[in-house]
């Protein structure tokens, strides 16, 4: 069964949700006797809206690779040096959510841009002084992500201020992939280091991820005003497997003869986003904010 | 509520199965990169050869003590990463540029540079040395080698003090099964040309030797006066030539494939021409200029031709590499039925590729090997390998 089909039945009875949520609904529109309308309609409801934020992103090594095989050094000189959280993201996409007595089942399907870098340096030397060179070599990594998170979320409060706890697991499909390079050299010819940058550019490299997959959690507050439910949250995504292609590891790439292959390695990223959503039954004036 | 946990639940099985790991396979494609962090290293490989665990790469290596390239060996996994580099001392020098293979063992021709004896050297499946073990012969400058049938091997060499061209068939352990001189002719010596191919990279010439698919014998070497394509039976005299213009014009790789069909790539001066199909008969002396017919400009005026057999499931096509101005390694791939160009493939990017030599793996891939420069100055060996399934997409 392939990846689609998986993604399909999640999708079919994800929707199932809809019309599931919404005869329950449906069947509390007449108040019950005894219970206020306000306290019914806040029991149990759909909300639909929109999110975004940005993030940042980091990954946990699990294999090293390089393109160069050393002949007469130690492989570990060829290591990536990863920079930890410190490349900008970006994602935007919707909030769905059913809330029924203090939990909500979200779905945030979001177009999820992660960014990644790292550095290699490599060094050549003789006996003389003036026989040293070394290069610089400089990679940032994006991924853009279509994003299918499913989480559970508990209001601890349940008020107009509203904090929560949330927790859950998405799949990501990689739509495409980018990765920039810049490659700065050292020449000792005259014996003082002169620096200079030989290459700079910017290529697709989509064919070498997989999908990816992971858990997340989160804790953020909503505000209810003026018929808007804002909501405010920062989440932490865990992926435990690497999500490289390894068949095209070691194929030819402009990549590839600069020595830089991937790793398998996981990423964490770490999210904050403002979501604005509406709830899909009854409006009424009631709930506006003062 | 449970209900609400099912997309959870379907989510995460879909997590699940998305984890299942993708093999890699040794027969992918890979290309790897060998480096030597010494400024001052340089490998030229000239030749590339497989057994069923590794691959082997013949290449020249810079020396202190004299002009002519020494050699070394690099033994690599198949999945291309480094085992082992086999140098040999320093006064071993000039090896053929190809890598025969026999019973697992890789041999090749060198020369001694102290006392001036042709060499046979033998790589184990380990990629440890056989040898040198000197051969029996007067011809001291070793130009080329090949398989011959029998599990032999044919040596082309050339001799300064005989000023003959000699062609050797070998069995493993160095002995002579039979051999032939042939004069390069009255005149000036050739000496310091053949010096020069061992000396100077742009002054190398296309020497090779082989035996045809009808069974004669023929090398590309010096033969009266001109770079020839000589066909023999190990007679006095040759049975055809192709005779070239000195060393201005001459043929530069041959394939046999057929009975008389061969794939030919000529040059004169700075024009290689690409032959992907003709009938060349062992018995006729003619100017090779006459074959040649379509010019590739692309290829550059230096660079080296190597040519393979390639079965693609009993299919046989006609791999021609070669050298562009773009520093990039090219690959023509020709139906060898008709002679039609089926694909083309070039080989490396950003860094310049230049080619050693090209094989058919076991798996019915192939690899190429060839120097690419680090940073743009370190020389160093690359082996590139295209899968089977790479190779019928491409077809």
């Amino acid at each position: 069964m392939s990846h689609a089909s998986y993604v399909l039945a999640f999708l079919l009875v994800t929707l199932s949700i809809v019309p599931i949520s919404d005869s329950l609904a449906q069947r509390r529109r007449s108040p019950k006797p005894g219970g206020s309308f306000a306290d019914d309609f806040l029991k149990t409801q759909f909300w639909l809206g929109i999110r975004g934020g940005i993030n940042l992103t980091s990954q946990t090594p699990i294999t090293r690779y390089s393109g160069f095989n050393p002949i007469n050094y130690e492989e570990e000189s060829l290591d990536k040096t990863y920079n930890e959280y410190s490349d900008p993201g970006f994602q935007v996409g919707l909030d769905i959510t059913f809330y029924h007595k203090g939990f909500s089942l979200c779905l945030l399907p979001v177009f999820n841009k992660q960014v990644i870098s790292y550095e290699t340096d490599l060094r050549w030397s003789g006996d003389a002084e003036a026989d040293q060179y070394e290069t610089l070599y400089q990679a940032k990594q994006s991924f853009t992500f279509v994003e299918l998170p499913l989480a559970l979320k508990y209001d601890i409060l349940q008020n107009k201020v509203r904090p929560f706890v949330m927790g859950g697991a998405f799949y990501a499909f990689t739509i495409a992939a980018n990765k920039q390079i810049i490659i700065e050299e050292t020449d000792y010819a005259s014996g003082q280091a002169r620096t200079f940058e030989r290459a700079n550019f910017n290529l697709s490299n989509k064919n070498e991820f997989n999908n990816n997959w992971g858990v997340f959690g989160g804790v953020g507050v909503s505000f209810d005003f003026w018929n808007i439910r804002s909501i405010i949250d920062v989440q932490y995504r865990h992926s435990f497997e690497p999500f490289i292609n390894e068949s095209e590891r070691f194929s030819e790439t402009q990549f590839t003869s600069f020595g830089d292959v991937q790793d398998d390695y996981s990423l964490q990223n770490m999210s904050a986003s403002v979501s604005f959503v509406f709830p899909l039954r009854y409006i009424d004036k009631q709930f506006q904010s003062n | 509520m449970n209900r609400f946990y099912l997309p959870l639940l379907i989510l995460l099985a879909v997590a699940g199965f998305s984890c299942e790991e993708e093999t890699f396979e040794p027969g992918d494609s890979f290309l790897q990169i060998y480096d030597d962090n010494n400024y001052l290293a340089s490998y030229q490989p000239v030749a590339v050869s497989a057994s069923e665990e590794r691959y082997y790469l013949l290449s020249e290596r810079s020396l202190t003590t004299t002009d002519f390239a020494g050699i070394t060996i690099v033994t690599v996994d198949n999945e291309g990463f480094f085992e082992v580099e086999s140098p040999l001392e320093p006064q071993y020098v000039a090896p053929t540029n190809q890598l025969v293979s026999i019973n697992g063992v890789q041999y090749f021709f060198c020369l001694n540079s102290g006392n001036l004896r042709t060499q046979i050297v033998g790589v184990s499946n380990e990629g440890e040395l056989i040898g040198p073990t000197p051969i029996s012969t007067n011809a001291y400058y070793p130009l080329a080698c090949s398989p011959s049938g029998n599990n032999n091997l044919l040596l082309l060499s050339y001799n300064p003090d005989a000023k003959t061209s000699m062609l050797t068939e070998l069995n493993t352990d160095g002995q002579v099964l039979q051999q032939q001189a042939y004069s390069i002719g009255p005149g000036d010596d050739v000496l310091e040309k053949v010096i020069n191919h061992f000396t100077t990279r742009s002054e190398k010439l296309p020497f090779f030797c082989g035996q045809s698919a009808n069974g004669s014998y023929y090398f590309n070497g010096f033969y009266n006066y001109t770079l020839s394509l000589v066909f023999t039976n190990f007679g006095d005299e040759p049975t055809g030539v192709l005779q070239g213009q000195a060393d201005d014009a001459g043929v530069k790789g041959l394939l046999s494939f057929g009975a008389n069909d061969y794939a030919m790539v000529g040059f004169q001066f700075s024009d290689n021409f690409v032959q992907p199909k003709v009938s060349v008969s062992p018995n006729e002396t003619v100017s090779s200029v006459s074959y040649f017919d379509r010019n590739i400009p692309e290829l550059t005026e230096t660079s080296k031709v190597k040519m393979l057999d390639l079965d693609m499931d009993g299919t046989g096509v006609t791999v021609i590499a070669s050298e562009t101005e773009g520093r990039q390694v090219v690959l023509y791939f020709y139906d060898q039925t008709n002679g039609d160009l089926l694909a083309t493939k070039y080989l490396g990017s950003l860094n310049p590729f230049t080619l050693a030599g090209l094989i058919q793996t076991d798996d019915g891939g192939m690899a190429i090997a060839g120097t690419t420069f680090l940073a743009g100055r370190f020389e160093r060996i690359y082996l590139q390998k295209l899968s089977k399934a790479e190779l019928q997409t491409l077809l």
